[in-house]
């Protein structure tokens, strides 16, 4: 699923109007007192990550090689939460993060030359669509600071299980356009879905506010006390080492900066 | 018919042009006439007009026939024609014309006409008869040819047979007297040293040649063997393993067997341990690419015609039960047989056992492809035999051994400079792979193996066909001097050559004067005359390339 652009913005902006707006002061403060909240939200990962896998091949007697070089952009990413009071206000919450791309990778491709040693010619071509889909299962501590009325600033950090399906090129074909031999094609390549799970951690902070019933727009009913809007802003990161043919690549980044914006739900 | 006085009316047009160009020519004479034969040297206007009507006339009269016509695939837009004179449909034996053509026009003309044959044209003798007046009349016979030959010791001329005989001694070519039987001249002919891969069955193996260097070798899956079949590069590079069967390497050399799938060299794990078959075969297939990158030149004989190869021709260890012959041919010896299958067989030589050297030199003697410029030395006589045919006697003879030298010392050059083999230890010394130490040329200073670096210091007795070896080096030392530069020890003469990063420049100039420009019985002025216009048609009047050439042939004296 994908939540367009024009719909984040919508929802930035309803926030933002949501935490600086002067509104009128609230004649409950069940954001304070809840037990549990629950969050849902959608947003970006802005952490750009490269990785180049390198992998040898033997051909024509001699050890060739390749790279995949792939670029990992910014991503949509969707989390959903729980947290619960456990003492004054520090609460013990569970996020689990969804990101899902595929991207183009270049592949860079010394092959040996069937006359000679060392005499390796190059090759280049791209594999598209590689798939890269995690999910992040985030535990936190959480405490809670008020900012005004009808806000809260939540600071949160714990430990991080990283679930990661990651598409790497394993072998290429080649095509040989005859004598000399000195010029050789990609032809095409083979891919492996490459599953891992990793621990890491996560930080960051989650600034909430309760006060749509008095915006007005959406009624005046009294459920709307328990119903609140957030950005929120966490760095997540692992980074385990994977292995393709048997051979050590670059490790695995998992996680990034993300920014994310949704609805609270306190009760 | 008989004509005992032959005169053509393209004699007549001979002397009217050499009676006109003669009064002016202001340097020196470039079209020369004696008593007998007519040589061409032209590459200036003057000279190849009136020898191109020359040409025509004769061409149109029957007494010259184009025997080969190939484009120049240096030059763009330059073509060379090859033309055989004969006299009454028979061939005057080494009389070739050469014209180079540059869209259409006529640029530069080589050769020798012959004129005034009086000689009776119908045999006295047999063939039968002939053949039966030879040293060895009992060798097979592989081809015999009436022809007429221009006979310098009597300044006139002869009709002769001309028979080629392989025996134990090689390929012995004698030329009998077609009308007394006598034996006008014996030689021997043999050019001696003194993937998605595109076939099912290719396979690319290692293997360590005789020094011990690994290489890649293209082979073919047969059975689950891997025999010595190169299907990758164009032409089939067969390399057969004699296994040390003397007397069965001698009746294929002479027709009198074939040689079978069993004779091919095979290993079970593809990974090569008779260094002998490994450089050969290996060899065969760097020599191709050398001749295609360097002159675009589709093989041997232009053609990508199989390259077939013998190795271990005889025992090593055989060496005192063997006929001495036999010992001369397949130890002491690597050739290439032009007249051997279909396409010319190569045979390389055993050396000799780990102890024993040659006792003239001190040297010991390895298996003969265990050296690159001696397999491209060879193989390069193919070349020769497939284009300007060079009389393998005289001062053709020696120009033929000149440049086989030039090809295996580029091959050398071009594998380790191009990062190919890079062990490959390249330099201006011949067969210093395989006769230990020192090999047996030098082409960068002649003398220190005995040989001549000047003109005037030329063999000029009647062993080794009138010195081919030892008076090639007079040209391919003009060769290193243009690319290397330096003082030739005999004339004090210093050249500024090009530098070994024009080689390939160089390289290119005389392949195509010594392939294309020379006639079959070229001379020493004309390889000169040739291989400047060759530098001139590749580079233009500008690079100097032509006078450093010049330059060169004037230090070893050769004008």
């Amino acid at each position: 699923m994908i939540i367009s652009r024009s719909v984040r913005w919508k929802a930035a902006s309803l926030l933002a109007f949501a935490c600086f707006a002067r509104v009128p002061q609230a004649d409950a403060q069940i954001h304070r007192d809840a037990q549990f909240v629950v969050s849902a939200n959608t947003g970006i990962q802005t952490t750009v990550n490269t990785r180049v896998d390198r992998v040898n091949f033997e051909l024509f007697a001699e050890t060739g090689n390749f790279s995949a070089t792939q670029n990992l952009g910014r991503t949509d990413v969707y989390d959903i939460g729980i947290a619960g009071r456990v003492w004054k206000r520090f609460r013990v919450g569970a996020v689990a993060a969804y990101t899902n791309q595929a991207s183009t990778a270049a592949i860079d491709a010394e092959v040996p030359h069937p006359f000679f040693f060392e005499f390796p010619r190059t090759a280049s071509g791209v594999s598209t669509e590689l798939g890269h889909r995690e999910w992040a299962f985030h535990l936190q501590g959480q405490y809670w600071l008020p900012l005004g009325e009808k806000s809260i600033l939540t600071l949160f950090v714990g430990p991080s299980v990283f679930k990661a399906n990651q598409e790497l090129v394993t072998s290429i074909l080649t095509t040989e356009r005859g004598f000399p031999f000195d010029i050789v094609a990609l032809a095409t390549d083979t891919t492996e879905i490459v599953g891992i799970t990793a621990m890491g951690f996560n930080l960051g902070f989650d600034l909430s506010y309760f006060g749509l019933k008095q915006l007005g727009f959406l009624g005046k009913s009294e459920r709307l006390d328990h119903l609140g809007v957030a950005v929120t802003a966490r760095y997540s990161r692992a980074a385990p080492g994977i292995e393709l043919k048997g051979q050590f690549q670059p490790a695995l980044e998992l996680g990034g900066t993300q920014v994310v914006g949704g609805i609270r739900v306190v009760f | 018919m008989i004509r005992r006085h032959y005169l053509p009316s393209w004699f007549v047009l001979r002397l009217l042009i050499v009676l006109i160009i003669f009064p002016i020519m202001t340097v020196k004479p470039s079209l020369q006439t004696m008593i007998g034969p007519l040589t061409i040297v032209g590459t200036q206007p003057h000279i190849v007009g009136p020898a191109d009507a020359l040409v025509d006339r004769m061409i149109i009269n029957g007494d010259l026939r184009v025997i080969s016509m190939v484009t120049d695939p240096l030059v763009s837009g330059r073509s060379h024609e090859r033309l055989a004179q004969f006299k009454d449909g028979l061939r005057i034996f080494g009389s070739e014309i050469t014209r180079q053509r540059e869209h259409g026009q006529i640029t530069s003309i080589f050769g020798t006409i012959h004129s005034e044959i009086n000689i009776d044209i119908v045999p006295k003798l047999t063939t039968q008869d002939a053949i039966g007046a030879t040293s060895v009349s009992d060798s097979p016979t592989i081809a015999t040819e009436l022809l007429i030959l221009h006979d310098q010791n009597i300044r006139g001329y002869r009709l002769v047979y001309r028979i080629q005989q392989f025996s134990a001694a090689g390929l012995i070519v004698s030329l009998v007297d077609a009308h007394t039987g006598g034996v006008i001249r014996v030689q021997n002919d043999l050019k001696t040293q003194a993937m998605s891969l595109p076939c099912n069955d290719c396979a690319v193996g290692t293997g360590r040649g005789v020094k011990g260097d690994q290489k890649k070798i293209s082979v073919q899956t047969l059975g689950g063997n891997f025999r010595a079949y190169d299907a990758l590069r164009p032409p089939a590079i067969i390399t057969y393993d004699m296994r040390g069967d003397w007397l069965g390497t001698l009746n294929v050399l002479t027709g009198a067997a074939s040689l079978t799938e069993a004779d091919v060299a095979t290993d079970s794990d593809n990974d090569w341990h008779d260094g002998a078959s490994v450089d050969a075969h290996v060899g065969a297939g760097w020599f191709y690419d050398y001749l295609a990158h360097r002159f675009e030149r589709n093989g041997l004989d232009g053609s990508d015609g199989p390259i077939v190869s013998l190795v271990h021709p005889v025992h090593r260890n055989d060496l005192f039960k063997v006929p001495n012959g036999i010992r001369n041919l397949f130890h002491l010896n690597a050739f290439f047989c032009a007249t051997c299958g279909p396409n010319g067989l190569m045979v390389y030589g055993e050396g000799l056992p780990t102890g024993f050297v040659l006792q003239n030199t001190g040297q010991s003697v390895d298996f003969f492809s265990a050296g690159l410029d001696i397999v491209a030395h060879e193989l390069g006589h193919a070349v020769t035999e497939f284009t300007s045919g060079l009389v393998y006697e005289g001062e053709s003879g020696a120009l033929n051994e000149a440049f086989s030298d030039l090809l295996g010392v580029g091959t050398e050059f071009f594998m380790a400079e191009t990062g190919r083999h890079k062990p490959e230890q390249a330099d201006y010394l011949i067969g210093e792979d395989v006769l230990k130490p020192g090999g047996i040329r030098s082409i960068a200073d002649p003398q220190s193996q005995g040989d001549p670096d000047h003109y005037s210091k030329r063999f000029l007795g009647n062993i080794d066909n009138g010195g081919v070896h030892t008076n090639s080096l007079i040209a391919s030392h003009a060769f290193y001097l243009a690319v290397e530069g330096g003082i030739n020890r005999t004339s004090g003469i210093q050249v500024n050559g090009v530098g070994s990063s024009n080689r390939p420049q160089v390289e290119q100039a005389f392949y195509r004067a010594f392939a294309f420009l020379l006639p079959a019985n070229a001379t020493f002025t004309m390889a000169r005359a040739a291989t400047t216009q060759s530098a001139r048609d590749l580079t233009g009047s500008v690079s100097g390339l032509a006078e450093t050439i010049a330059e060169a042939w004037s230090a070893v004296g050769v004008e």
